[in-house]
């Protein structure tokens, strides 16, 4: 089959590759239709993530076909379509039962990576580097699906495959950071990130009842979209605004109620912060930029939350731990649950609630791939999600 | 109690003679490539400052790790591990017991033949690619409780360890704590071999806990990937093998 693998930084190739096989008895094979990148998907390219591999199959958040099934399948059926969440979980442990899936026990075979650089592992997660489980990704024509019962999602017939796809991780982390948020109905709620799971992230804020969402970005056409189609309130172009000053006036000196990161550790900003940020970072004396985080702690009211979804993989320079404590923030960070949210969120599409299918700005077959994640890389052409047509 | 053979199997060619021979012509090609390229005589000096540094200066970034294991005045390395199953005592203990299951889940073990109640003999397969067998005697056995081992009738590997099952914090689940005490044939009782015994513990805990837990032992191997690279190649053959002990 044709497959996208990684080559080394910043390099792609569309590559033939073996056929997935069932490995284990809860195994199903999927032939993939639609798949996209994802923004986490640059922090691996851009090089930040050290347990990438040459000949890596790429990719983590897609939908497709039932094709084949392993004997201890219960619930999925050959021909069946379904949307996979990104995270992998066993359904047993303690975290699976629990509701906390990303934090499963038994999904990452190479665990011992984890913890030897956070103390514990979590799950397995699809084409997301060997520290992740080493799990061939979904930029393929057939993926391996462990744990299917827990993880691949069928959908109504009334969901379209593109609605359907942003289930897989986009939209399940949005709605968690919202969820993270105990948005109440006076809330303000302020986003940073305007891409996909930022999007999501305010889209699923008024679901969850906020009175404001505030999204700050630098690009127009995220903002203008943030705006218009994820019902922004306002909208702070942090290259043209001082966001903490913008944020006082927009909530009277009181601060946002809750501050979601969608950004993470490739964060940008105007000023010599970002440089000093991206220097070190650039020589490893730190993994991430804290920019958003700073910003985040010293914007948010006293008391408030902030939820942390954009990715972070390593140590941070600078956090403010003073302001964070003498504030009493609370502070609600992980990959998303995807098993806990996706049954629910493929609800709200069914109902026509909520419609993701707009994050969509690019297609393409799967040859295309390696041009696409450049655009989307490069932020060009107004790029906000490349889908990846496979089957 | 009757106490049996132990096999020893390597190939006849390969004894301690042909073994010296080829690390002191291993020892001559490695020492001849490095002083005729001086990039790596440069960084092999470094990493032999590095190494006197670490040892004679001391600066300590951490408290000294107890989890590699200890290398005791018999010779023999001393490991422990531990880990939190989501199942009771007597579930986890009867799984463990049942010493046919130890394929499953311990690494290196490829059969166990149960010769009597007490006594079962052991294959395993070492790092090195070495085979094994030996006669193990269980020497308590309380259910639900506790196990305790040791090896008998062997010269190439002596040891003994327990495992101890307790109650859990949360309902329903078993703490299991595994110390064993081991004199391996071939390794020696370097800090390498000390990791590599706790490593394989740790593995051999955490795909217990998997097998209880889900009925299935979590792997990417023979997944589908593109083409490596010689690097690539060298790492999934050959050293992960060893970081990830099967």
């Amino acid at each position: 089959m044709q497959a996208l693998c990684y080559r080394g930084v910043n390099s792609l190739s569309v590559e033939q590759v073996p056929d997935p096989a069932i490995l284990n008895p809860r195994d199903v094979i999927v032939r993939v239709k639609l798949s996209t990148a994802c923004g986490s998907d640059l922090h691996l390219l851009n090089g930040y993530v050290p347990t990438m591999e040459k000949g890596d199959i790429i990719g983590h958040e897609f939908m497709g076909e039932v094709v084949e099934i392993g004997p201890e399948v219960k619930k999925l059926q050959r021909g069946q379509r379904v949307v996979v969440v990104s995270v992998i979980g066993c359904g047993s442990c303690q975290y699976c039962r629990d509701d906390m899936w990303s934090l499963c026990d038994n999904t990452n075979p190479n665990a011992w990576v984890l913890e030897k650089a956070y103390g514990h592992s979590g799950a397995g997660i699809f084409g997301y580097s060997h520290g992740f489980g080493g799990y061939a990704g979904c930029h393929a024509e057939y993926i391996r699906v462990p744990f299917a019962d827990n993880g691949a999602f069928p959908i109504p017939d009334t969901v379209s495959d593109d609605k359907a796809l942003f289930v897989s991780d986009a939209f399940p982390t949005g709605y968690m950071a919202a969820a993270m948020c105990a948005i109440k109905p006076t809330d303000t709620v302020a986003v940073w990130g305007c891409g996909a799971v930022g999007q999501m992230a305010m889209r699923s804020a008024h679901l969850l009842g906020a009175s404001k969402v505030i999204a700050i970005d630098r690009l127009a056409d995220r903002l203008y979209m943030a705006k218009e189609k994820s019902g922004a309130y306002q909208t702070i172009n942090y290259e043209q605004q001082n966001v903490y000053e913008a944020l006082q006036d927009l909530t009277a000196g009181r601060g946002p109620d809750a501050c979601i990161d969608a950004v993470g550790m490739e964060a940008h900003g105007p000023g010599v912060e970002y440089y000093y940020d991206k220097a070190k970072q650039t020589v490893r004396l730190s993994t991430d930029r804290a920019l958003v985080l700073r910003q985040m702690i010293r914007c948010c009211r006293k008391g408030g939350i902030l939820s942390v979804v954009g990715v972070y993989g390593g140590v941070i320079d600078k956090f403010p731990m003073g302001a964070l404590m003498n504030k009493a923030l609370v502070l609600h960070t992980g990959q998303m649950h995807g098993q806990k949210y996706a049954p629910h969120l493929l609800e709200h599409i069914a109902k026509g609630e909520i419609d993701t299918s707009d994050l969509i700005t690019h297609r393409g077959p799967l040859t295309q791939a390696p041009a696409l994640y450049r655009t989307f890389n490069d932020k060009a052409e107004a790029c906000m999600r490349p889908v990846f047509e496979i089957g | 109690m009757e106490t049996t053979q132990t096999a020893h199997a390597c190939p006849a060619l390969w004894n301690d003679d042909s073994r010296r021979l080829a690390c002191i012509a291993g020892g001559l090609a490695l020492g001849g490539y490095i002083f005729t390229h001086p990039r790596t005589l440069k960084f092999m000096l470094g990493l032999g400052v590095a190494e006197l540094l670490r040892r004679n200066v001391p600066l300590r970034i951490d408290a000294p790790s107890l989890r590699p294991g200890r290398l005791m005045q018999s010779g023999k390395i001393q490991a422990h591990a531990s880990i939190t199953i989501a199942g009771g005592p007597e579930h986890v203990y009867r799984f463990w017991r049942n010493y046919e299951n130890a394929p499953k889940f311990m690494s290196g073990v490829e059969d166990v033949r149960i010769v009597s109640e007490n006594v079962a003999e052991w294959r395993m397969r070492t790092m090195q690619g070495h085979r094994l067998s030996w006669v193990g005697e269980t020497t308590e056995d309380i259910p639900g409780q506790r196990i305790g081992w040791r090896v008998i009738g062997s010269d190439v590997i002596a040891g003994s360890g327990k495992v101890e099952f307790k109650n859990g914090v949360a309902p329903g689940t078993t703490e299991v704590r595994v110390r064993q005490e081991v004199r391996l044939p071939v390794a020696g009782g370097g800090w390498l071999s000390r990791t590599f015994m706790a490593r394989r513990m740790e593995e051999s805990l955490r795909r217990l806990k998997q097998l209880i837990e889900t009925g299935e032992v979590a792997r990417t191997d023979g997944q589908p990937a593109g083409e490596r690279g010689l690097a690539g190649r060298i790492a999934h053959e050959y050293v992960k093998p060893v970081l990830i002990p099967q």
